[in-house]
């Protein structure tokens, strides 16, 4: 089952993403693949008190009895492992990048640090909200070309090859966000700064 | 052209037949270029029953579809062929500006077959292609041959084997632009079997992209990760690559003296530190790369040139029990010019050295014996006194004398520099190389030391199969494109992917590379399978298996590689046997190879 | 006190390679370190914190994996410090 290092990275990873507002207490998920396994937190598993029970095991391609009890997204989890070459997955709600998805299909950061880091995010939209084969297939597929997606209205979901790097995209997301809108609430025109910056859309 | 130009130059030296043939478009978007196409060729062409120094092996050269394109580092190209060395597979890739002038006389690929009579060079330039005598130069060393030749940077490059290819040198590396290297697994001696001494390239042509801009603006991203990252714009230009020497000491990770410690008292003598303060003349570029790695370096007797680069200081240094910079810097010089790879000269040289101390090589050969080495080398490439039997490499030499665990390999490759019991997941790399132990096809001193992506508990071992599987597949890749693996330090795939589509005018995402990747790495096993290779093979030498490494920061620890292997073909889709489920194939557009 | 050793450009701040520290954490004797050299301190950190790339390990153990700049140092530890490097 899952290792005492493993463990240690779930839970800080947890409280940080719990800390920094990124997600309710008991919303997102996060998960990581072992080998043909993936370990996933456990449905309605608080963020921020993770203990080493909250953590289910489960098949990168077949079901089996831990499923019950695994996230409702699992099956979103599934499909991403399938097609990317993530090797673990965070899942959360990150409120401003909601409030931009709710009117955009395509995050750009105006910022440098966020330029540098995401250049683009695109936005998909699934009627379903959660767990849906749909969802599975449209956020799955637009993983394959960005390392983290907004599903509009849902909240986000990122791939790294470590839990940390997968926040790190995370909170680099809405901190994008938080600057787009406050930007916006001022109201004055954009000075660009940045070369090349319209190459930003075609990412 | 737009990344290919589609033309396989194909040169039969038995016959003396020139022939160009179409690329088959199909099998090049699946493999792209570089090592992915030269596996895919070699498929076709040779199989278990092709002796490696036969005149039916063939060598491969094959240039990527972003090679010439002057995107930063596009200046690499790979050779694949038979290890006469292993057995296994064999691809090998070298940068420089050869690479980039071969894609520049119009075509994609190089494949060379047959034996010539008597010693030949091939002349590919925009008159033609000639086989002519090479007679005059036999016997001659790399950089005399270059020069006579007419190397000339940018406009006419020449590529070459040294008196060790000649002489069937198991270690012989192909030597490119003077200096460079086609090392790993004896490509040299493959040449040197075909009696073809040198071959060079002179081209006009260009490979433009077929969207002109968005080329443009990749190349101007590319450029700011480069300068932002302090790895490539401050560490790698600054001190080189032996710069990770004393990091890779300082954790205990250093192998020292074959591998009986795994830290080196001297090692700040062999450092990057100390080959800047003290040797260091100048840095250098590859074509197209704002980098600058590459170190120019003059000795106490005054000779100049590059080097040595951290796995040569390594050999050299530590694994020999030596710490005297300028002897091994000369040591480096001579293996160029003998066109020897320098990673297996030093392992097997450690090797002789701990048989000799045990008294099982009737030799007065011992550890530190610096003042020796360029003898060593020297008899090595002409096959003198102990020198032949250096020259069969370490896994035929401990064996010979009764001491075959004494051998530091895997799949008889020589392992390089870092000592996998303070560092599991480079454990499992070596493990399960398809060339044998090697780190450039999955280095995990990215992961487990530097923190690049992440740092990665060191002697973990759960997780570390996937990390490991996907460095691999990255780093293959990165070898089929082709791009230099130090880009990668600052550029991620999305990027490459993104430039290959303004190339090629295709579209590419960094799931689409990392496919080829793993399509490559699983053709790769393929092949070595059919030579009857198993899973008995995907193993580490029996030393850090089950000694625990004595004192240091890595005491108490072997590699436990068990779990991880367990863990490792799991992930790949392979089965217990390390066997390639038949899914898996069908995912990857390979089943039709296996049962054909 | 603990011996600290300084590698590849971190090694110009100091005459010496080989310096001595009192601080029992990895925090303290960066501070020490810094008291003494403004210009290392600048190499190092960044508004208290490390840093990226930059590697601190004690007895070979990095302290991102330990507890980070709380890291205890004892008299017998060996510090070592890395500026950003690349290579192999
Ligand atoms: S980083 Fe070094 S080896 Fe790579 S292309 Fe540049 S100079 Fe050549």
């Amino acid at each position: 089952m899952i290792d005492e290092r493993l463990y240690e990275e779930f839970r800080y990873i947890g409280r940080d993403i719990l800390i920094t507002g990124l997600t309710s207490s008991h919303g997102g998920n996060m998960s990581v693949r072992v080998g043909d396994r993936i370990i996933i937190k456990r449905r309605g598993a608080q963020f921020g008190q993770l203990k080493p029970t909250d953590f289910v095991e489960t098949g990168l391609y077949t079901k089996d009895s831990g499923i019950v009890r695994a996230s409702t997204e699992l099956i979103v989890h599934r499909a991403i492992y399938q097609k990317t070459s993530a090797l673990a997955i965070v899942h959360a709600h990150p409120r401003t990048a909601i409030v931009l998805s709710l009117s955009r299909d395509e995050i750009i950061p105006i910022d440098n640090e966020g330029s540098y880091l995401l250049r683009k995010i695109p936005v998909v939209s699934v009627e379903m909200a959660s767990g849906s084969t749909e969802m599975a297939n449209k956020v799955s597929d637009a993983l394959q070309g960005y390392k983290i997606i907004m599903q509009r209205g849902h909240g986000c979901f990122a791939i790294g090859q470590t839990l940390e790097e997968a926040y790190h995209w995370v909170s680099t997301l809405e901190e994008v966000s938080d600057i787009i809108l406050e930007h916006k609430m001022l109201g004055e025109p954009l000075i660009e700064y940045r070369k090349h910056s319209e190459g930003y859309k075609n990412w | 052209m737009h990344g290919w130009s589609g033309k396989i130059l194909d040169i039969d030296l038995s016959s003396g037949s020139v022939e160009t043939r179409p690329l088959d478009m199909e099998i090049a978007r699946q493999f792209l270029g570089g090592r992915g196409l030269g596996a895919r060729l070699l498929w076709d062409l040779v199989g278990p029953e092709v002796e490696p120094l036969s005149p039916e092996n063939v060598l491969i050269f094959t240039t990527g579809p972003i090679t010439a394109s002057a995107s930063q580092t596009s200046n690499r190209f790979n050779v694949s062929s038979k290890s006469p060395l292993t057995g296994t597979i064999l691809h090998a890739n070298s940068g420089g500006w050869w690479g980039m002038q071969f894609k520049r006389t119009g075509y994609d690929v190089l494949i060379v077959r047959g034996r010539a009579e008597k010693p030949v060079m091939i002349e590919i330039a925009p008159e033609g292609v000639k086989i002519a005598d090479a007679s005059h130069l036999w016997g001659k060393g790399v950089f005399e041959t270059t020069e006579l030749l007419g190397q000339n940077r940018n406009k006419r490059n020449v590529m070459c084997i040294g008196p060790a290819g000649e002489n069937l040198v198991r270690i012989a590396a192909i030597m490119n632009d003077g200096e460079r290297a086609l090392a790993r697994g004896g490509p040299g001696a493959v040449m040197g079997s075909k009696n073809l001494k040198a071959i060079v390239v002179e081209g006009k042509e260009k490979n433009q992209p077929a969207d002109k801009d968005q080329f443009k603006f990749m190349q101007y991203e590319t450029g700011k990760l480069l300068k932002a990252s302090p790895l490539t714009s401050q560490a790698l230009p600054e001190f080189g690559t032996a710069v990770v020497m004393n990091v890779v000491n300082e954790i205990g990770a250093l192998p020292t003296r074959n591998f009986q410690q795994s830290q080196f008292e001297h090692a700040d003598r062999i450092s990057g530190e100390a080959i800047t303060d003290e040797i260091l003349v100048k840095n250098q570029a590859c074509w197209a790369c704002p980098i600058t790695c590459t170190r120019i370096s003059k000795t106490a007797s005054g000779n100049e040139g590059e080097g040595p680069e951290f796995e040569t200081a390594w050999a050299f240094g530590a694994q020999c029990g030596i710490d005297d910079l300028d002897l091994i810097t000369e040591a480096n010089f001579l293996c160029n010019d003998m066109g020897l790879d320098t990673i297996y000269m030093g392992n097997t040289i450690g090797c002789a050295m701990e048989l000799a101390e045990r008294g099982l090589l009737d030799s007065d050969l011992r550890f530190g014996q610096a003042e020796k080495l360029q003898d060593l080398v020297r008899d090595t490439a002409y096959r003198q006194g102990i020198g032949d039997e250096l020259a069969e490499g370490s896994v035929r030499l401990a064996a010979k004398h009764g001491a075959p665990e004494l051998s530091m390999t895997v799949k008889g490759l020589e392992l390089p520099a870092y000592d996998p019991r303070g560092m599991q997941g480079q454990g499992l790399v070596y493990a399960t190389s398809n060339r044998g132990a090697c780190h450039e096809t999955g280095n995990m001193l990215g992961p487990e030391v530097l923190a690049l992506p992440r740092l990665i508990d060191r002697f973990a071992t759960q997780g570390k199969a996937g990390i490991v599987s996907v460095h691999q597949n990255s780093a293959a890749v990165i070898d089929s494109l082709v791009y230099c693996k130090f880009a990668n330090m600052a550029v991620a795939e999305e990027f490459f992917a993104r430039t290959l589509t303004a190339v090629t005018g295709e579209p590419y995402t960094a799931d689409d590379l990392m496919k080829v990747g793993e399509r490559v790495w699983t053709l790769e096993r393929l092949y070595n399978l059919r030579e009857g290779f198993t899973k008995e093979d995907d193993t580490l030498p029996d030393r850090l298996l089950n000694d625990p490494v004595v004192a240091g920061p890595s005491a108490g620890f072997t590699v436990n590689l068990a779990p991880m292997l367990e863990e490792y073909y799991q992930f790949r889709g392979w089965d217990e046997n390390g066997v390639p489920k038949e899914a898996k194939l069908k995912e990857l557009g390979l089943d039709t190879l296996r049962s054909s | 006190m603990a011996q600290v050793k300084l590698f590849g450009n971190l090694r110009q701040y100091y005459e010496q390679r080989q310096l001595t520290a009192a601080g029992d954490t990895i925090g303290a004797v960066l501070a020490e370190l810094c008291a003494e050299s403004s210009a290392f301190c600048a190499a190092v950190t960044e508004d208290g914190a490390l840093r990226p790339f930059i590697k601190i390990t004690v007895n070979g153990r990095d302290i991102q994996l330990e507890n980070g700049l709380d890291t205890a140092v004892t008299d017998e530890d060996t510090v070592a410090i890395f500026p950003p490097i690349a290579g192999g």
